[in-house]
């Protein structure tokens, strides 16, 4: 901000306390009283999920939960499921036959359990959107959950998945819930077996939301997203989420990411620019198809660039269709383009000093932070949620935050990750996590990481 | 698609085609910096962002349905996105084919309508049609806007295979209403203001609007292709329902807009906040000095006695008592502005914070003099005249980073039902009304928000209208804008500013610096407010500038534009031409150009004209038919009113050395005149005139200042 005193300084030299960052941290609505006026107001969401097991609410709760983090807004996941195992580890199909009243009382009391913590959590006051992930199958348990919220003034958001292709339900089945806690140790056939059954008891008490549920708050997705029905939505962060869940799919799919090939920038250890690669670079890019083929196989995928010359002709081989981003380029380190990390620490060393400190939140002179990044990302995380096979070939500081998007790396940590120049990932999301495999090209490259706190010596190469 | 797309035939309005293609092939011609929209992230060379491709977006509904307000909600999105967009009212086009006083057939909108009236159907749309491919394929367009009745399935298929051929797909929205209040509000508020009901009640002109609507389009039927793109808003947006949208980033972006629209409509009052007792600090975060108290219960006395007289006037004219949406008040959650609503949350208004709408971050510039900024950062300074919009100072927040801030308040203020008084810094309130306004990116660091006025939005379906609310009684110190903008507007060769006041180091937001800000208007201490003393002022925009450009706003480039717009446009839907045969009362006809006005990213001279028009004129059709309306019709809209306002020179003017097409431009009254770097190089001087306090001692920005209207 700004500088109180700044008779004494000259030209481009700026105080210490002139770098102090805006905190920017505009999207989650703030808590705090100003100790004046009326409280901030506050927005509290508890997305409900509903629906049949096998589709797909529990990869829906965690990606909103991953999402909504990345943008800085805190979120948390109350699994039923999980209060429920608490009291019983193993159940079999019986548990959940809704005639057996035991099974029903253990169910309604994991539900209350989950509400209560809920709610807990919610006045604890760190929680914006909390996600109530259970099969929530029948109007009266819906009704029970929105009364137990509207008591709580707490805003409801019900989120249907409705999906009637069996192919799809069973594919589900086999990948998601066979490795499902409730069947450790289990045979695989017999779980999914059971798991059918189970199904089938949810199916005989199942409600979809209808008309007589029209005052509340609903999105149905049906057939993962074909036809997507949008009820009484109330307030912005409400439609940010809706959004978000439209442009999720779940068909399998991979990402691959890269970052260009070694830059002459890179090798001269300066950031920024627009450098052609270097001779290493250039061999990364003919390797580059060959690394592509053994990870994806023959898979066709589509090959996204940024609009730097280095990104683009490290992928100049690759044979799939291509598309520019100007969002995929990298970082704006600001007047500090150009430079080497031990110029920076020379002509700017307390911005050098700064930026170790909260390098998520630190903006170059006249440049960008990460969380500058991550905005401009932002339209790039949908465009991935709505495509299936895709490969990046772009920079460093973008390269992390996508990777945190993914790999739900906190902000303290996804400026800091170790990203090597010539090396192929993979990242496969799946419903619980995302899978990662690197595949290192054995090209030579220099290293352009630089440790928090260590000296200027290796720079990191904003390349 | 409809009943009304289905063959071909040659139809030749030259006039029309002329107009339509002025428009784009104007904003061809402007270099690509001026370009980026306000919330723009990126550009491309070929003008469309995503990857998204290019995509019509084709209305579905009958009329009063709020088809015209969602074409124009979403054209203002997309552009403040920085897509190029443009709507395509098939309404207009038909006034233009059929020429001005001509009824439209009887049984134009039949299915089995006569030959000669299939002849004509076809006519028509293959004009709109072609029109819209000109704008993808040559002009660098990505979204066109097609608002028309739609209302038969096989029509729209074809509608959609036909785009398909031209790789452009095919988005329908489907606007459907079952609450027959809302029909009948929409039809109240935007088409029986038409002179054909003058004279009739309320009630009588909507029903006999509507028995009409629906002798004359039998047929409709309501989307349920599963193959097609589209999404469905029901009952104003309680519920959407959005069928196979997930093809494009942009796609699914309209519909998290759509989301939030409603089409209700409700006013929008824009309010800055008081002076406080640290006024230059940034981070004082300071309490309101008793001036700025003061401030705070005139300000509010004012709005509620206005509210209060308009709601008298609609009462008047056949309303109900409550004509009136209750008020709700956004502040941002700086004391400051908080303060200000203090005495209206006494009074029983609901008050709400925002942490987005917190002002601008000044960076080092904070309590800086001018003077001190230009020496300690020449070339920030030389880097912000260039790109005052984008440039960002060390530290320090641009307006674009301010806009991209503001988006979601943007989405909250489309999904808020209530009326709404936003009382926010003055950085804020730009990018706001930029955005609500459709002001060109370069121009909204000029906006100006005197302290002495209430800023009205009025909401239209064709475009919004932005009144002035004087708030009497206040000390001419506090009226200027805040010295926090500092950091915002260096202006080129101004001297040292510190002997300049109170305010050194605020350029262009300071009236009380001469500055290249030619615009006696922009002096609120001795310019003030030339204007009727009513406490409504009607229609002033605050965007200072017309266009930038003076070479490209040749008159003749304009007069297409402007000139045919004329007559055919006068009403916003499809069922004017359908049921009300007559055109507007002839002041109007400025205004209502469909296709100039809605639009425009504000860097098209002639666009800008046009949205400065539209910004401007507006919504003649404010709510009801009031004595009101029809006073802030003929006050606003014919060219001679629009110079009424002494204060008003369109730039346009000065180009021209004050002669120029006058007419449209005269209207915009834009109510600040500042110079910008780029700025009025040509405009004749007169100096003098009410140029304020910092006039003599600023001769250097004498030679910027433009000329003051001479009609005033």
């Amino acid at each position: 901000m700004a500088e109180t005193n700044g008779d004494t300084a000259a030209p481009a030299q700026y105080k210490p306390e002139m770098r102090k960052q805006p905190m920017g941290n505009f999207i989650s609505p703030s808590r705090k009283t100003n100790g004046i006026g009326i409280q901030a107001e506050d927005t509290r969401i508890c997305v409900v999920m509903v629906g049949l097991p096998a589709r797909g609410k529990s990869l829906i709760a965690q990606k909103v939960v991953r999402y909504l983090h990345w943008l800085s807004i805190k979120a948390k996941t109350f699994n039923v499921g999980q209060y429920r195992r608490t009291a019983t580890p193993n159940p079999n199909a019986a548990f959940f036959d809704t005639t057996n009243p035991e099974g029903e009382r253990l169910r309604r009391a994991a539900a209350e359990a989950a509400v209560n913590d809920m709610v807990k959590w919610f006045h604890s006051g760190e929680g914006l959107i909390a996600i109530l992930d259970a099969t929530n199958s029948t109007k009266g348990r819906r009704a029970w959950i929105r009364d137990r919220c509207d008591a709580e003034g707490i805003e409801t958001l019900f989120v249907e998945s409705k999906c009637d292709d069996e192919d799809l339900i069973m594919s589900n089945i086999l990948e998601v819930k066979t490795t499902s806690p409730d069947y450790v140790g289990q045979d695989p056939e017999e779980a999914a077996q059971d798991f059918r059954n189970r199904i089938r008891n949810y199916e005989k008490v199942y409600q979809t939301i209808d008309e007589d549920e029209s005052d509340l708050t609903y999105v149905k997705l049906i057939d993962v997203g074909q036809h997507v029905i949008i009820n009484r939505i109330q307030d912005y962060l409400q439609s940010r989420v809706v959004y978000y869940l439209m442009n999720l799919h779940i068909k399998p799919r991979a990402i691959w990411l890269s970052r260009h090939g070694e830059s002459n920038y890179n090798l001269s250890g300066k950031i920024g620019g627009d450098a052609d690669i270097s001779t290493r670079g250039e061999a990364y890019a003919r390797a580059l198809p060959g690394l592509v083929k053994q990870m994806a196989g023959d898979r066709q995928l589509t090959v996204w660039t940024s609009t730097l010359k280095r990104t683009i002709q490290t992928a100049r081989f690759l044979t799939f269709e291509k598309l520019e981003w100007k969002a995929l380029d990298e970082l704006d380190s600001g007047v500090c383009d150009g430079l080497t990390y031990a110029e920076i620490a020379t002509q700017y060393p307390e911005d050098f000093a700064q930026r170790d400190e909260d390098k998520y939140n630190y903006r170059y002179l006249g440049g960008e932070s990460y969380r500058d990044v991550v905005i401009r990302l932002e339209p790039i995380i949908m465009e991935l949620e709505r495509s299936e096979n895709i490969l990046i070939v772009t920079h460093q500081a973008i390269l992390r935050c996508i990777y945190a998007y993914f790999m739900n790396v906190p902000q303290e940590r996804s400026p800091w990750m170790e990203v090597p120049l010539h090396t192929l990932i993979k990242l496969t999301p799946r419903a619980y996590s995302t899978q990662e495999e690197r595949l290192k090209a054995d090209i030579p490259a220099v290293s352009t990481f630089r440790a928090k706190g260590s000296q200027a010596v290796h720079q990191e190469g904003t390349g | 698609m409809d009943t009304l797309l289905t063959a071909e035939a040659a139809a030749s309005s030259p006039r029309f085609r002329r107009r339509s293609s002025t428009f784009v092939d104007a904003i061809h011609d402007l270099p690509e910096k001026e370009e980026m929209a306000p919330a723009q992230l990126y550009s491309t060379e070929s003008g469309r962002l995503f990857h998204s491709g290019r995509i019509v977006i084709a209305t579905v509904g009958l009329p009063a349905r709020g088809k015209t307000h969602i074409s124009v909600a979403v054209a203002r999105y997309l552009r403040w996105l920085g897509v190029k967009t443009h709507i395509f009212h098939l309404g207009d086009y038909r006034r233009a084919t059929l020429g001005p006083g001509k009824d439209t057939p009887e049984d134009y909108f039949y299915v089995n309508a006569s030959p000669s009236s299939v002849l004509l159907r076809n006519k028509i749309l293959k004009k709109c049609r072609e029109d819209i491919y000109h704008f993808l394929e040559h002009e660098n367009g990505q979204v066109a806007i097609y608002d028309a009745v739609n209302a038969i399935s096989h029509g729209r298929r074809s509608l959609a295979k036909e785009f398909a051929k031209h790789q452009v797909q095919t988005l329908f929205i489907e606007s459907q209403c079952n609450d027959e209040r809302i029909i009948e509000e929409n039809v109240r508020s935007v088409k029986i203001s038409s002179p054909d009901y003058v004279g009739w009640s309320d009630e009588e002109a909507v029903k006999h609007y509507l028995s009409r609507i629906t002798a004359r389009i039998p047929h409709f039927e309501t989307m349920e292709e599963t193959e097609l793109h589209w999404i469905k808003m029901i009952n104003a947006g309680e519920r959407v329902v959005v069928n196979n949208c997930a093809f494009g980033y942009l796609s699914q972006r309209i519909v998290f807009y759509l989301l939030n629209l409603h089409i209700k409509s409700r006013q929008t009052y824009f309010a800055r906040a008081g002076t406080t007792k640290e006024e230059d600090s940034y981070k004082a975060d300071a309490s309101l000095s008793d001036e700025g108290r003061d401030y705070s219960q005139k300000m509010a006395d004012t709005l509620i006695k206005h509210r209060e007289e308009e709601r008298q006037m609609l009462i008047d004219a056949g309303g109900k008592d409550n004509a009136l949406k209750p008020l709700t008040v956004w502040t941002s959650t700086r004391r400051r502005t908080i303060e200000t609503s203090e005495y209206l949350a006494m009074k029983g208004y609901k008050i709400r914070q925002r942490s987005q709408m917190s002002q601008m971050n000044p960076g080092v510039c904070e309590k800086m003099s001018e003077k001190r900024i230009r020496e300690e950062y020449p070339d920030e300074v030389g880097k912000h005249e260039a790109d005052p919009y984008h440039h960002r100072y060390p530290r320090a927040e641009s307006y674009h980073d301010l806009a991209v801030r503001l988006e979601p308040i943007i989405l909250e203020l489309e999904r808020e039902q209530n009326d709404l008084l936003i009382i926010a810094h003055e950085s804020v309130l730009r990018v706001l009304y930029g955005y609500l306004m459709a002001c060109n990116a370069a121009d909204i660091p000029k906006l100006e928000f005197p302290r002495n006025e209430v800023i009205e939005i009025i909401p239209a379906s064709y475009n919004n209208q932005a009144k002035r609310i004087k708030i009497p009684g206040l000390r001419e110190e506090i009226i200027p804008p805040s010295p926090q903008d500092i950091q915002i507007p260096v202006p080129p060769s101004l001297p040292a500013s510190g002997a300049m006041s109170p305010m050194e180091g605020i350029m262009e937001d300071t009236s009380m610096m001469p500055t290249p800000m030619a615009n006696p208007t922009s002096n609120p201490v001795s310019a003030a407010y030339p204007m009727p003393s009513t406490s409504n002022t009607p229609v002033a925009n605050p965007l200072s500038i017309l266009n930038k450009k003076p070479g490209s706003s040749s008159p003749s480039a304009m007069h297409p534009r402007t000139l045919s717009g004329a007559s055919d446009h006068s009403m916003p839907d499809d069922l004017d031409g359908v049921g009300t045969p007559a055109p507007r009362a002839p002041g109007f006809q400025p205004t209502s150009n469909p296709v100039t006005t809605p639009s425009t990213p504000g860097t098209n001279p002639i666009g800008a004209l046009s949205r400065q028009l539209s910004a401007t004129l507006g919504s003649q059709w404010r709510r009801g038919t009031g004595a009101k309306g029809a006073s802030a019709e003929s006050g606003i809209l014919t060219p001679e009113d629009g110079t009424k306002t002494p204060v008003d020179v369109p730039e346009m003017q000065l180009n021209e050395g004050g002669g120029g097409p006058s007419g449209p431009g005269g209207v915009g009254v834009p109510l600040q005149k500042k110079g910008s770097p780029e700025g009025y190089g040509s405009g004749s001087v007169t100096p003098g005139g009410p140029l304020g306090v910092g006039a003599s001692s600023q001769p250097l920005n004498v030679k910027e200042v433009a000329s003051v209207d001479p009609k005033s």
